[in-house]
Formats: C-alpha cells, structure tokens, sequence
C-alpha cells in the first residue's frame, strides 16, 4: 500500500510539478515575448533617443561658431551619446538586415564625427568652413533619415510582434489555462482515485467491524488486494472467526454455567467482603420463594427469613464471615410461602490473592431429606421395633405352640363325658388363639407373618367388607363406600386387606364419639418418582384405600409417633396400640406404604397405597390346600427333627411319633449332622427350624442334600416365608410351615412331602 | 591673520590633495577619436593612482596653451610644438612619453600629395592649394614652416592658391584625399592610424618629404602639481606596460609603453622652430 501512495502521491506531485514548469514555460516564453517586447519598445525608444540625439548633435553643428555656440564638451557628450545609442541599437538587434542597417548608420557615424571634427577644428576659410559644416550637416541628416527609417520599420516590426505577441500570450493564456485544468482534473482523479484505493478498503473494514459490533460474529469480508489492506483483511476474517469461535465457546460456557446454575439444587450465594450481595443464583426462588432480585436489593432479607428458633445459630456464624475457614451449618428458614425449609449451608472464603474480598456459599434445601431421615429414622425405628416384635412372637409362638399342640393332644384324650376338662381345654385353645392373634399382629407388624398374595380386587374385597363394616359402625356415623372405576388389580393378601381396613374404620369410629362421617374410598392413579421416593416407595401404578373420618384428628405432636407399636392414645385396656402399626406393617408387606393428613377437630384420612399389578407379574402363590384323613396322615418314615426349642421340639416329636413316625431329634445344626451321618440310610425326612443355633436351616439343608440329593425336607419358623426367603434362610420350592404348628396340618403336610418326593 | 590666509591661499595654489586632474588634449585627430583614445589612459590612471581625471578636449592646438596659461588644466598631453613652448613658457614639467607601436618614441612631419599629382617639391606648389594643420602643431605647421623657408618661399599666403588649417590631421589628410587641398603636412602617426583606418590614404596619397623626428606627445603637469602625486603619475605610467590591464590599456591607446620624457627632448623641435624662424617664447602671445 505504501507503495502505491508514494506512486499516486508521486504521480499527483509530478503531474502538479509539470503543471508548474508548463505553466513556468508558458509564462517564460509570453514574457520572454513581453520581454522581448519591451526590449523592442526600450529599443524603440533607444531609437527615439537615437533621433533625438542627432537632433541635437545637428544643433550643435547649426549653433556652432555662432552666438549659441555650445561647449566643445557638449558636443562631444552628445555625439557620444549618439555613438553610444548607435552600439546600444547594433547590440540589441540581431536580424541580419537590422544591423547591416545599423552597421550603415555606424559608418555614417564615423563619417558624421570626422566631419563634425573637421568643422570644430578646421581654421580654414568660410567657405570651407560651411562645407565642412554641410558636409557635417548632411551626413547628419542622411543618420537622421536612415535612423527614421529604421525606426519606422522596426516600428512596424514592434506593432507586429506586439500582435503576435499578445496573440501568443493570449494563447499562452489559454493554453495554460487548459493545461492546469487538464493536471487540476488528472490531478484530482489521481487523488479521487487514492483516496479511493485506501478508503474502499477501509470502508469495508469499518462496515465490517459495525456488522462485528452488531453482534454478526464471523461476518468476513472478501477483499482481494494484494496491498497491506489484503493482509488485514485476512487477519480481520481470522479475527472474525476467532471472535465467533470465542463467543461460541464463551456463550456455551455460558450456557453451561448458567444452566448450572439455574438448575443447580443448590442457592449459590456470594458476598463481597462488605458482605454486601454480589451473586445470587436463580434457584434460590425455588428454595425461599425469594427472587435474586429481592435478595440483591434487601441484604437483610436472608437474615429476616431465618427460622426464629435458628436465629442464634445463624448469627454465631455470621460472627466468622472474615475467618479464614470453611464452615458448615444447618439451619431453617420461613420460605415465602410460609412453609419451613432446612437449609445446609456451606461457606468458604474467596480471596484475591491475599486480600479477603468475601465469602461464597452454596446452600442446599435439605428439608426433603431431613424429612427423609426422619422417615428413615422412623422407619428404623420400625424396623427395630418390628425385629424386636417378631422376635419376641417368634419365641411367643413357640411357646404357644407348645401350649396349642399339647392342649389339642390332650383334648385328643379326653373322653366325651369330661365335659368340664373339655370346656377347660377349649378355654386354654381360645385363649391360645387370642394370643396367636396377638402374635400374629406383632409379626404382620414386623412384616414377618407369612401372606398369601393373590390378584384381588379392591373394590370386590371392600365391597365384602362394607356390609360388615356397617354392622360395626354406630348409627350416628355415617359410612359410603366410593370405589375408583378404573380400579387396577392389586396382588394382596386379601385378609390382611381386610385386616387393614377394619382397623382403620376401628380407629376412625373411635374418633367420632359423636358421630360423624366415614368415608372409604379407593383410587387408581400413578405415583412419580418424586412421590414414591418420599415414602421410600417403587413409582408406578398404585390403588390407593383412603378412610376418611371427621373426628377429632390428630395433634401434630404425636402424628409422626401414631405407627409405633403399642402406641396409643386410648384408655388402657381399649386399645393394644398395634392396630395401625400392623396397618403400617401390611402395606409395607405388600409393596406399599402409609400416609396420614390430619387437622386437629376436623378429622383425618388414612391412605393405604398398595402397587397395582403390572404386566407378567405373577399373581398368585401356590395354592397349597390339604384335604387328608387322619388315617392317611400315619406313615413309619424315620424323621430327623432339628428344633432348638424343647417344647415344640417334644410337641413334634410326640405327635409324630403317636402316628407312627420313629423320630430322631437334633436342638442344633451339627448335633444334626452327626446324627443324620451315622443314620442316613434310615433316615428319609429331616424337618428343619429355619433358624436354629451353630449352623442355621439353610446351612444345615445344603450340607445334607450334598450327602444326599434325594432326602426330603420341611422347614417350620415362626418367620414368615417370604420374610426367611429375602434373608436366604430358606430355600424355594421347600416345604414350608409357619409356626405355631398345628399337629394336624404338621401330620399333612409330612405325609404330603414324603408322598410327593417318593 | 594675514599671515594665515596668505599662507592657506599658498598652499591651495599647491594641490596638495587633488581630488581631480585636468588633463588637456590636442585636436591631433578626430577629436572624438582622440578623446575616446586618452579615456583608456585616464581610466587606467584613475584606477591605479585613485584620482579623477577629466579630460578636456580642446578644438584647437593653440587652446591648449590658453587654458594652461588660465590655470584650467593640470596637465596635458602636449604636441611636440605645444609642449615644447610650454616648458619654455609655463615651465610644464614633462613626465612621460608614450613608445609608438613601431618601437619609435618620435614621429615625423609628413608632406603629403595626392597620388599622380605631379607634385614633388615646392617648386611644384605653387598656386596650388596647401593644407596645414594648426599654426600650434610641428608636423602640421613648423615643419612646413621650415621647408618653405628652406625652400625659398617666405610668404605662404601669396606662394599657395589657398591655404587653410584644418585643425587636425586626419582633417587635412582628408583635404588632400579629397582634393579639398592638393598638398597638406601632416603627423606621421595619425598618417599610419588613418591609413590603417581607411586603406585609399595609403593607396592615394604620396608622402614626399618628412620632417627630422620629434618626440611624441607627451605627458606633462603644471609646476605647482603636488610632487608626490607627479611621483605617483610618473611610476604608474612608466610601469604600465608591466601590468596586464596596462598593457590592455596601452594596446588600445596603441602604444607599446611610456618612457621617461626629458625636457631635453624637444631639442629638435627647438632647432626646427629656428629654421622656420620662429620665436618660440613670444610666438604663442603673436598668436
């Protein structure tokens, strides 16, 4: 580019440079002309002084030797002068003819002097004298006309080549006046076209830095130049792009960080060291129901929101905002909308360097998990509750086991006239049963009582139960039934349905001890994840039991206490406090959960949610119904029996062996290894109590199918089946009976297994 | 006080300090051509010796002793005549003379006719027109003057048809050229000049007789002349022809350089004066 700036810049300097020497030529030659025309007009007038002077050189010679005789001085002066006029007219002419003319007149001159010396000097006679004063006079004369002459012509001469003069100045002029026009115009399409040269480009670079400004990021530009403006083009189109590409990555960083940070959980909160707001991301509305705005414009608003009971807590740590540390609490705040919310926040210092220049923290709601913990905590507690009340109905069981069966043996004795020790015997069955209902509820708390699972109906199963129901409810309570119409099958023990609503209604009726109203219902819907996830529950279809009441409800206090066992609000003696632990108990036994929504004097609503079925999933257990004659049930099989408890153990082995089964007995896993080692070969049924003590049921079954494949088995446990199958205490497919045992359905199901497997 | 002006007005009749020099010239020639002739001389001089010198021409010989005697001049440029009686008459120091370009420091007295005239002496001039120069000049009246009388003719104005003076020698040269005289005396130098000048003197005109050579005109002051000025004159001239624009000046002046010039010199002009039988010391008061 600089090149050709110097070129153009160049070019318009010469074309203004040979502008100036033409329009210097133009005018030296007019005034050259002009000069030569005032050379003329001086040498005209040299030509007039030339007259003027022989005049006067004639006057002298015609005042000589008279009364004006003139100074000899004088004349000479004069006739120098002439002389001098004479070389002046010879120099400055230089056409041959001129000064041949003048070189005539100059020989007239010497002639002139002499005679005019002649005629000074001479003392001759008059005449002579006057001839050398004619002689003087005439040459004078002849000067004088020859001078005329001359004058004249170069008169004419000078009018003519003032003519021509004018004439060529005048051309000049135009000439000139063309010429300088011709270089303005050239002149000024050079600069038009430099200024061009450098602003087209520059033109197309500043739009394209608008158009990059405008926010059109690598808009390029196509400039073909093979000057410095070419070159940056190319680096502008590579900027351009650099700049897109920059953008492009910094807006998807951007985007990143903003969707963090929008989607971010957690509140990202960041003070200056003025602890003045500098940040606050949006999800901090979705949290406190506070914008970012608020927060920024109120930085009080955070402290004025903290939970009243947290305040203390939070202002101890905002006693360490400079500190140099990470520092972690949690603490409740009262949301916009009112609710209450737990916050786990977390803070760290930033610094520049080393100055402090603030805190950030990062606050995240963790009232769901809390709620969580608690539910998990009480779930726990559940569970503990439940082992515990298994456990001890395990033990009850065995030990009603032992009462049942012995109480049965002994009825089996009695004759029928000892009606008296038969209605005693029946007291202590009924009494037995009462206690096995106990600890029957005790186990469905601790999901350990075994369930017969079957695709049932709700709307069927409650439909059979209203009618009961009603038979329950006192007349000043009023009781409908609303069942869903897109009801889905539920896989459910249908008695522990049963069970469930009853002791719901049970609770409800005992709410209204003046009347009210009691609505069961059910209801088809869908539970999401978020749903299912806060009752620990699987998402998926669901039917769902509500029982409604309007009675007193329950307090707060003591809502989140109403599933623990034993529990109760009643009177001692009107309630075991089991029911709703067992309600607890059944529904999680089938897959589902509880919930409660209670308003103090305004009633309550139980929802029971139990998983609908699903497409394959199977349906029903195996019906294991047994039909036998007592007769039947005998058999002479040696049976291994390993059982730790002495009761139940002595109850098995003597009704067995009263219908002819020879018993061996172990009270562990290795007494009964080694008994069945040094038996085996008479040995064809080993019943098994799943969990026995050294070597549990299941170890104990493996080690003796390995010896030997072909023997039979019988498990007993007071622990539901399914409840020893999640444990893998017992093996499926294994004949399974859950205690307390019945001597009869024992006999059955030993007679069922050896006729199966035989 | 009289004492002081009588001393100031002596002193100022000394030109102790000229401020410029009056130099005279003889009408020997034209006398535009004699003054253009000797302003090569004055301008060299006024250059070399710092002093102005205005040269007066003068339309005739005998106006140059006027002018001396008035106290006009400073010094002249005399004829061999002219100065001659001004060393007798005012004393005129003569300083220098110039040496002719032939080497000679003299000139002669020519008598001149016309080719084929059939003029060859005196005898032959009888009646005839006679031409002179001016009565103050040696070639152009004395030495005339002397042959005449040596010639045996004493009374010019009865002896000739006509005769006139012309005033200068080219003049009378011309006289006889053109037949306005049919004898003239003229100077030998201006003679070679104008021949040199206009080549039909040489070829029409006879030199018949020439007189004894006298020395050329020299250059001389008033007494009164400061001395040292004279000195400075005196050396200037003498060594011009050592200097290149001296010899310049000499080629135009057409001279080869400027000697010493004794009064002793004009010996011959004095012998001349003698057989014209004329008086010298009173001839210019005659006249």
């Amino acid at each position: 580019m600089r090149k050709i700036i110097y070129f153009w810049i160049g070019s318009i300097f010469a074309l203004f440079s040979l502008g100036v020497i033409a329009a210097f030529l133009y005018i030296t030659l007019s005034t050259n002309k002009l000069n030569n025309l005032i050379n003329l007009h001086q040498i005209d007038n040299l030509r007039e002084e030339l007259l003027v002077t022989i005049q006067t050189v004639q006057n002298d010679i015609f005042a000589l030797r008279t009364p004006f005789d003139p100074k000899l001085e004088t004349i000479i002066k004069n006739v120098e002068r002439m002389d001098a006029t004479i070389r002046e007219c010879n120099r400055c002419h230089h056409r041959p003819e001129i000064k041949k003319r003048i070189a005539f007149i100059q020989g007239l001159e010497d002639k002139y002097k002499a005679a005019i010396s002649f005629y000074i000097t001479t003392s001759a006679k008059k005449e002579l004298i006057e001839q050398y004063k004619t002689e003087a006079l005439a040459i004078g004369t002849e000067i004088l006309v020859h001078s005329q002459r001359l004058i004249s012509a170069a008169s004419k001469k000078i009018e003519i080549t003032t003519q021509e003069t004018l004439h060529k100045v005048e051309m000049a002029k135009k000439g000139l006046f063309l010429l300088l026009t011709f270089k303005f115009f050239l002149a000024l399409f050079c600069a038009i076209y430099l200024v061009k040269r450098i602003t087209r480009p520059l033109d197309t670079l500043v739009q394209a830095v608008k158009k990059i400004t405008a926010g059109e990021l690598g808009h390029v530009i196509s400039l073909s130049d093979r000057t410095e403006f070419g070159i940056l083009a190319k680096n502008f189109n590579t900027m351009s792009l650099t700049l897109k590409e920059n953008y492009e990555k910094l807006v998807e960083s951007e985007t990143k960080f903003r969707t963090l940070y929008e989607y971010s959980v957690g509140w990202e909160l960041w003070l200056n060291e003025k602890k003045e707001f500098i940040f606050c991301s949006p999800s901090c509305e979705k949290i406190t129901g506070y914008s970012p705005e608020e927060f920024m414009g109120n930085p009080s608003l955070l402290r004025s929101i903290v939970y009243p009971d947290d305040r203390n807590l939070y202002e101890e740590h905002i006693q360490g905002f400079h500190l140099n540390d990470e520092r972690a609490i949690e603490f409740r705040i009262i949301a916009k909308d009112g609710s209450i919310k737990t916050l786990s926040h977390l803070c760290r210092p930033i610094y520049r360097g080393n100055t402090f220049s603030g805190r950030r923290s990062s606050n995240l709601d963790v009232t769901e998990k809390k709620k969580l913990e608690a539910q998990l905590i009480q779930a726990q507690k559940m569970e503990s509750l439940g082992l515990l009340a298994g456990g001890v109905a395990h033990d009850f069981n065995n030990i009603l086991t032992a009462i049942s069966g012995y109480t049965y043996l002994l009825n089996q004795t009695l004759n029928p006239d000892q009606e008296k020790q038969k209605k005693y015997i029946s007291q202590i069955m009924e009494a037995t049963d009462r206690a096995k209902v106990l600890t029957g509820n005790l186990l469905t708390f601790s999901r350990k009582q075994a369930t017969e699972l079957k695709m049932i109906s709700l709307k069927a199963v409650l439909t059979n139960l209203y009618s009961m129901l009603k038979r329950l409810i006192r007349a000043d309570i009023e009781v409908s039934l609303q069942t869903a119409e897109d009801e889905r099958p539920i896989l459910a023990d249908p008695h522990q349905i049963e069970q469930v609503v009853m002791n719901l209604v049970t609770n409800a009726r005992d709410a209204m001890p003046y009347g009210g109203k009691l609505i069961i219902a059910t209801e088809s819907l869908v539970l999401g994840e978020e749903m299912a996830g806060k009752y620990g529950a699987q998402p998926g279809p669901y039917m769902v039991i509500k029982v409604s009441d309007t009675g007193t409800g329950i307090d707060k206090e003591i809502l989140p206490l109403i599933f623990d066992p034993f529990f109760t609000t009643k009177e001692v003696g009107r309630g075991t406090g089991l029911g709703l632990s067992m309600v607890y108990g059944i529904a999680k036994q089938h897959g589902g959960f509880v919930a409660v929504e209670s308003e103090k004097n305004k009633g309550s609503t139980f929802f029971i949610y139990l998983p609908a079925v699903k497409e394959g999933q199977p349906t029903q257990n195996k019906d294991n119904s047994l039909q036998t004659d007592v007769e039947e049930l005998r058999g002479n099989e040696s049976i291994l029996l390993v059982e730790d408890d002495p009761a139940v153990q002595m109850l098995i082995k003597d009704t067995l062996e009263a219908y002819g089964y020879p018993v061996l007995t172990a009270p562990n896993g290795t007494c009964a290894l080694e008994i069945y080692q040094k038996y085996k070969n008479d040995i064809k049924l080993v019943i098994l109590d799943a969990v026995i003590p050294q070597k549990t049921g299941i170890f104990l079954f493996k080690e003796l199918v390995e010896i030997s494949p072909s023997l039979k088995f019988l498990f007993i446990s007071g622990y539901a089946k399914d409840y020893l199958s999640e444990r893998q205490l017992y093996p499926d497919g294994v004949e399974f009976l859950s205690k307390p045992l019945h001597p009869h359905e024992l006999l059955k199901v030993i007679r069922r297994t050896l006729n199966n497997h035989a | 006080m009289r004492f002081i002006v009588i001393l100031l007005f002596i002193l100022a009749s000394f030109d102790l300090h000229a401020e410029e020099l009056k130099i005279g010239l003889i009408p020997e020639q034209n006398i535009f051509t004699q003054k253009e002739r000797y302003s090569y001389l004055s301008q060299y001089i006024e250059k070399e010796v710092g002093i102005k010198i205005n040269l007066v021409m003068l339309p005739r010989y005998g106006n140059i002793l006027e002018q001396f005697e008035l106290a006009h001049l400073d010094g002249a440029f005399w004829g061999s005549l002219t100065g001659a009686i001004a060393v007798i008459r005012f004393n005129v120091e003569t300083i220098v003379r110039p040496v002719n370009l032939d080497g000679t420091t003299t000139y002669r007295g020519y008598m001149i006719v016309r080719k084929g005239s059939k003029i060859k002496d005196a005898r032959d001039m009888k009646g005839k027109k006679l031409v002179l120069v001016d009565p103050f000049t040696t070639a152009g009246y004395l030495f005339p003057r002397a042959y005449f009388r040596k010639s045996g003719v004493e009374n010019i104005d009865t002896y000739f048809k006509s005769y006139y003076f012309a005033g200068s020698h080219d003049a009378a040269i011309y006289a006889v050229l053109e037949g306005k005289a049919d004898v003239g005396f003229v100077k030998s130098t201006v003679f070679q000049i104008v021949s040199a000048r206009d080549p039909q003197v040489a070829q029409r005109i006879l030199i018949l007789k020439k007189s004894p050579p006298v020395p050329s005109n020299a250059f001389g002051t008033k007494v009164s002349l400061d001395k040292k000025l004279k000195e400075t004159l005196r050396k200037t001239f003498l060594a011009m022809h050592e200097t290149p624009t001296g010899k310049e000046t000499l080629a135009k002046f057409q001279a080869l350089k400027f000697i010493p010039s004794p009064v002793t010199d004009y010996k011959p002009v004095y012998e001349m004066a003698r057989e014209a039988g004329i008086e010298l010391k009173s001839y210019y008061l005659n006249k």
